[in-house]
């Protein structure tokens, strides 16, 4: 008899074992069902909605996304702290409510710093204010 | 109920693993990418402490003070992770690579 | 569930008008001369530099005793928090002439280092591993901003890199270790924590393993041998105001963590750990006396030199007694000044092209009388020769430690490394007084530069020969770890 203790790790096996089965049996039966044959090259490619890839698949992505992505985690990482802030705002009362004014009065006023100084413009239509126009100027230096 | 212990062999295993992608990564995101995973495995053990803490007698509950401490962990890993990622950016953009061995013109 | 507002800003009164201050300085950004370099720059500056002399002063009110579940304003940090305000008012005199040199960003630094204060504030009133945690990050996040500030530099890129990969290794061990802290002992709060570590007779491992975590990850703050090896490119690479504030900043950080840690929080059982400690000091003096030597890059050079201050404050911690802490407290302020007067003398040498090599010093004496004989103060402030505060300061900490029979090796060690040391502040002497000067243009001293150095070094002087009003605040700050 093994540690009493691994008995509840059963769940989490069946768990496992029917993943596993699942994704082979899906694997097997359309092995054994499909069609078999040579291959093409609209076979090969990437699949995109059924249509012929039109660009390379492997391209760099503007450097625009890397910031946008990163102001995202900022600000959406905030959400955690309004969970509990929701669960117990009953308990916590005006305290509280304050508490979260100030909290989210906080993070406006990044967010306004981080519009002004344009991190959100995507093209050349806006152009952002004294972050871009000084560049330049070091470059040279 | 899953031993503590077991919950703590899987947090020392996960810390492990990050602190090897530390030393042994050469990419820098790669490195965050590991220091991540030790932050997590501080949060598994967190949680999982706070599970198994005695009750308080007078209220018969656990105050969840680990799992609070968490969501601190969490909110400061990503501004932490943010940062990083800007100065990566910059270290791209200068110098061309995300390679750490590359960075070493500051030496004695 | 209740909690008491008044209660909240008796304690974090200093940090809350830090914050609120920090947010106008972003507004005021935003709002004041749209797209121009200097008008919000000068706007921020001004405005920082007076909050931060205001919040200062207005400090100097505020009665030690509240306390709370998450803060505690004792005596103690009520002291350290004088102590950062002051360093970050000095900082700000620092950046001053360094500006120029910015092309963008110029209103962004005094916010940053306003953040950082904040958070190292805070630090200084933890008495819960939550407040703790929450402050140091908020500390070292900006920091690695602050470290990484000129992004066209190759080099402040690296420092960055290498500064954002350390630091956050190091909050990893930290928070593993407070994790088996408050798994051993079921809470985060340092008073709880110390009843458990002192009922019992030997700790038990989980525990042990915890607080050595939280020690390795304050150790990378202190910048204590086998956790230094960020300090000398670190300080090489950044911009040299960010410098000046890392090492009297980050320095005083780890100290305050580690006496709150050692002192209160392990309170007797850190007897055990009087072995580690002061093998770590040894370690730690070995190589900043050693690695020092063959520097010949002046922001480096000081690197190692913060290297062997922090053993200096580690034989101290090793001590264990009210007297050693008291020492800490004046240390740490006698560096503050004499660092900080050398990290100006250094951007004001450096002007045009932001090279620090030792040759920038060379015949200073002829070029500028005034800069020599700063710098020279503050050296031998550094080295410990004896009219000047650090001298003092250097023997609180080793008349503390003698009284300790097991410690009079590392009193001996100690004395040693400081006579090695001696040599190498002499050799910049050497450089000011009798090297020719290869850099001959004129050395431009601003009116308030000029101020903040005749202060630091009025202030070298001053402790040196009358130290009694400085130690009773030393040893009135200290005795409060000690109820």
């Amino acid at each position: 008899m093994p540690d009493q203790a691994l008995n509840d790790y059963i769940p989490i096996l069946l768990l496992a074992g029917f993943a596993v089965s699942f994704a082979s049996l899906n694997l097997i039966v359309s092995w054994l069902l499909g069609k078999r044959g040579g291959t093409n090259p609209d076979k090969e490619s990437a699949f995109e909605c059924g249509m012929k890839p039109l660009t390379p698949e492997r391209r760099r992505f503007s450097v625009k996304f890397y910031l946008v992505a990163m102001l995202f985690i900022l600000f959406d990482i905030e959400i955690v702290f309004l969970y509990p802030w929701a669960v117990t705002y009953k308990s916590l009362g005006m305290f509280g409510f304050i508490e979260m004014v100030l909290f989210i009065a906080v993070l406006i006023i990044g967010w306004w710093y981080v519009v002004a100084k344009g991190a959100l413009d995507w093209g050349p239509r806006r152009p952002a204010v004294s972050v871009q126009s000084a560049a330049p100027s070091e470059q040279a230096s | 109920m899953i031993p503590l212990e077991h919950w703590l062999y899987l947090s020392g295993m996960v810390f492990t693993l990050g602190l090897c992608g530390v030393l042994m990564r050469r990419n820098v995101i790669l490195v965050l990418m590991s220091i991540e995973i030790m932050l997590n495995a501080a949060n598994l053990a967190l949680v999982a402490f706070n599970k198994y803490l005695p009750p308080d007698p007078a209220t018969g509950a656990t105050a969840p003070d680990g799992q609070v401490f968490v969501f601190f962990t969490i909110a400061v890993a990503a501004a932490e992770v943010a940062v990083a990622l800007a100065i990566a950016m910059a270290l791209f953009r200068r110098l061309d690579t995300v390679n750490v061995d590359d960075v070493a013109n500051l030496r004695w | 569930m209740n909690i008491d507002t008044s209660q909240l800003f008796a304690i974090f009164g200093v940090e809350s008008l830090l914050g609120l201050l920090g947010l106008v300085l972003i507004v005021t950004d935003l709002l004041v001369g749209k797209g121009r370099l200097t008008g919000p720059a000068t706007a921020v500056r001004t405005l920082a530099f007076g909050g931060l002399v205001a919040i200062f002063a207005w400090s100097f009110v505020l009665e030690p005793g509240a306390e709370g579940a998450l803060g505690t304003l004792d005596s103690f940090a009520l002291f350290f928090k004088r102590f950062f305000l002051a360093t970050a008012v000095a900082t700000l005199g620092v950046a001053a002439p360094y500006e120029d040199r910015l092309s963008a960003g110029r209103a962004e630094f005094p916010t940053l280092l306003v953040f950082t204060t904040l958070g190292m504030c805070l630090l200084s009133s933890a008495n819960d591993f939550v407040t703790l945690f929450v402050g140091l990050e908020l500390v070292t996040v900006v920091l690695f901003l602050m470290a990484a500030y000129r992004p066209q530099l190759p080099r402040s890129i690296e420092a960055g890199i290498k500064f954002v990969v350390i630091g956050a290794l190091s909050a990893a061990f930290m928070v593993y270790g407070i994790a088996f802290v408050y798994g051993t002992t079921g809470s985060f709060e340092f008073s709880q924590i110390s009843a458990v570590i002192n009922a019992q007779e030997s700790l038990p491992a989980g525990l042990k393993f915890g607080l050595l975590m939280v020690l390795v990850g304050l150790g990378f703050k202190l910048g204590a041998v086998p956790f230094h090896i960020w300090i000398p490119d670190v300080y090489q690479g950044a911009p040299t105001p960010t410098t000046a504030f890392l090492s009297v900043g980050s320095k005083a950080v780890g100290v305050v963590l580690l006496m709150r840690l050692v002192y209160t929080v392990m309170g007797p059982a850190a007897a055990q750990w009087t072995t580690v400690l002061a093998g770590l000091a040894a370690l730690t003096l070995l190589m900043g006396g050693l690695g020092a030597i063959p520097q010949t890059e002046l922001k480096r050079f000081l690197g190692y030199s913060g290297i062997s201050h922090a053993g200096f404050l580690l034989v101290a911690l090793a001590t264990h007694s009210e007297a050693s802490a008291g020492a800490i407290l004046f240390y740490v302020v006698t560096y503050l000044f004499a660092n900080m007067a050398a990290f100006l003398v250094i951007v004001i040498v450096s002007r045009t092209d932001d090279d620090n090599h030792m040759d920038r010093i060379n015949g200073l004496a002829n070029r500028s009388p005034f800069l020599a004989l700063v710098l020279t103060t503050s050296m031998l402030s550094l080295a410990g020769v004896p009219p000047f505060a650090g001298f003092f300061a250097k023997f609180m900490v080793l008349r503390a430690a003698v009284a300790e029979p097991a410690l009079v090796w590392l009193v001996a060690f100690s004395l040693l490394m400081a006579v090695t040391s001696l040599y190498y502040y002499l050799c910049i002497l050497k450089r000011i007084y009798m090297r020719d000067a290869v850099d001959t243009g004129f050395l431009e001293i601003s009116g308030g530069a000029r101020l903040l150095l005749l202060l630091c070094m009025l202030a070298v002087f001053a402790f040196g020969i009358y130290q009694q009003p400085l130690v009773q605040a030393a040893e009135a700050g200290a005795s409060s770890l000690f109820r």
